[in-house]
């Protein structure tokens, strides 16, 4: 009698993790990040996407358009983990010095500057060849982000450089 | 890391130690492969099964890995987060025809890919998940007399649900099997529609007492070789392959040793020491070395792994048998809960046993216990001697004459 109640509860305890499997982590994980973004930079963002690692695919996330200091609403996607990402602003705008000489002041080898003749003044000393470069274009900051799934709040903030960065608050 | 995050992969990781969570992603790439896998292994267990004609089989189980981080996803995206699942189940009946011919009906069927969620029924399908299943079925007749049988079956490929970062691929399959077996020899060939996708020969020439035939001896030490023909294609271009296994025993049916070899260009694929307690084989250890490569990045390495089967528990690390029907995961625990029992006139085994089970044979005999149900006994008197009646408990009464005691 007892041999076979300690089988019986063996085998109940089997049968709640066998059953349970579906439900279990899901009380502890999440499967999809839903993202608040707050943008303390001086530049205006215009949106968040997860892009592959050759740049040839994108998958928009956050599309709200933030001045400095508001926050987007949120934005529910299926992305739990390390991904790429990639940060667009629209308040810097790419600048065609002059064909063949362009400015390399921003971040991740980006060609950028405010639109003024006395930004670039300043950062000529970086300069080397380029040919092709369009204007106006929104700046694209990128980057490896992990999203831990559910709530995630991120606020974006400037360097000292004027590069910007995410972090989790 | 946040400190949420860290306490619910904390309490997650308790029943598996720290390697769990550290393991590589697979790539989507091996995952939309899967289909291609899980025919082939569907079809050879119907092999072998229908080498023991007449039996009745049944097997169930599905892979339990707890922790999201276990067997994460790497698409072009970046990695995510999720579980690699695989449940299966699968049957045999045999029924009789006459004196010496059974039909034999057989289902076998797994759902396995990626998905956010762990489930047992219900997928998440999460945007970057991928559901498939497969289900082969048939019909074979065996006669025992002659010992042959033939098998005619289907398989279908359904994909449930296909993410955005996987290969495009069809959302139905069909396909059609047949297996012929004579004595020990077998063909198995199998088509989509009318093109021939693979054949295969197998030769299992390894005396089984399952099978009527001898549980030691020479015999038993014969080899079993099969070969298998696959047309494949990747990436457009034909890539048909020959996979050629062969499992030697090597110690009463108890060690083994596997080999598995692909030509023309491959090579070496994987090799296996396997030792089962009992030839019945519903307990194993086995070590493994399998050979990973990337002819594309001139890349090759090997893999050692292991595994212990507890009858309804798998437990391995980086087992070969894990790499190469779970999408390539390794540097991780996998648990598999499980069961398989098959039956063969009165004998019953684990899949692939050589033997009986020895819980068939085992009779418990009483010793020196008085047998209640006799506690009142009629005697026989010698002649000229009156009949009695003794009504005793707990005495033991000789009889005159007889050399008693036991």
């Amino acid at each position: 009698m007892r041999t076979s109640f300690k089988l019986l509860a063996l085998v109940a305890m089997l049968a709640c993790c066998t059953v349970l499997s579906g439900c279990l982590s899901h009380w502890f994980t999440d499967t999809s990040t839903r993202l608040q973004i707050e943008n303390r930079t001086s530049h205006v963002f215009i949106g968040l996407d997860i892009i592959s690692e050759d740049g040839s695919s994108v998958i928009p996330w956050v599309q709200d358009s933030l001045e400095p200091g508001e926050r987007s609403r949120v934005f529910e996607a299926d992305f739990v983990g390390t991904f790429n990402v990639q940060i667009k602003y629209a308040g810097w705008e790419l600048y065609q010095y002059e064909c063949g000489v362009i400015l390399e002041g921003a971040p991740h080898g980006y060609v950028l500057a405010k639109s003024s003749n006395e930004v670039v003044a300043e950062n000529i000393d970086r300069k080397r060849e380029l040919c092709s470069v369009s204007t106006a274009d929104p700046v694209v900051q990128k980057g490896d982000f992990e999203f831990v799934g559910g709530s995630v709040y991120l606020v974006l903030t400037e360097n000292e450089d004027g590069s910007t960065h995410l972090q989790t608050k | 890391m946040s400190f949420s995050r860290f306490v619910k992969i904390a309490l997650l990781s308790i029943p598996l130690v720290a390697p769990t969570v550290m393991a590589d992603a697979i790539d989507v790439e091996t995952l939309a492969m899967g289909g291609f896998w899980t025919r082939d292994d569907q079809l050879r267990d119907i092999g072998d099964q229908l080498l023991y004609g007449k039996a009745s089989f049944f097997d169930i189980g599905f892979i339990y890995t707890p922790v999201s981080t276990q067997i994460p996803l790497k698409s072009m995206y970046g990695e995510h987060e999720g579980f690699a699942f695989r449940h299966h189940i699968a049957g045999m009946s045999s029924y009789p025809l006459g004196d010496n011919s059974f039909m034999s009906a057989m289902l076998w069927f797994e759902r396995s890919g990626w998905d956010g969620e762990d489930f047992l029924l219900f997928p998440q399908y999460t945007d970057f998940g991928l559901v498939r299943s497969v289900t082969t079925w048939g019909v074979a007749y065996t006669n025992a007399d002659v010992n042959y049988s033939v098998a005619l079956g289907m398989q279908h490929q359904n994909v449930e649900f296909v993410g955005k970062v996987f290969p495009h691929e069809n959302d139905s399959l069909l396909y059609s099997w047949a297996n012929l077996r004579f004595g020990r020899v077998s063909a198995q060939a199998q088509f989509h529609r009318t093109h021939f996708r693979m054949f295969r020969l197998a030769l299992n020439l390894e005396d089984r007492a399952v099978f009527g035939g001898a549980s030691s001896g020479l015999w038993t030490y014969m080899p079993n070789i099969d070969a298998t023909f696959y047309k494949r294609e990747l990436d457009g271009f034909d890539d048909d392959f020959v996979r050629v296994n062969w499992e030697q025993n090597l110690w009463a049916q108890r060690l083994y040793a596997e080999v598995s070899y692909d030509f023309p260009d491959d090579g070496f694929h994987s090799a296996a020491l396997k030792f089962y307690p009992d030839p019945s084989r519903f307990f194993s250890i086995e070590m493994t070395c399998l050979r990973r490569r990337a002819v594309a990045d001139d890349w090759d390495d090997l893999m050692f792994g292991w595994a212990v089967d507890l009858a309804i528990l798998r437990i391995g690390y980086n087992a070969a048998n894990e790499y190469d029907h779970l999408f390539h995961a390794r540097g991780t625990w996998i648990a598999e809960i499980h069961f398989n029992i098959e039956s063969l006139n009165d004998m019953l085994f684990a899949k692939k046993g050589r033997q009986a089970a020895p819980l068939e044979t085992q009779q418990v005999k009483r010793k020196n216990t008085p047998d209640k149900g006799s506690s009142t006994m009629p005697l026989t008197a010698p002649a000229g001697e009156s009949t009695k009646t003794i009504t005793a408990k707990g005495i033991r009464y000789e009889k005159a004459g007889n050399e008693g005691g036991k």
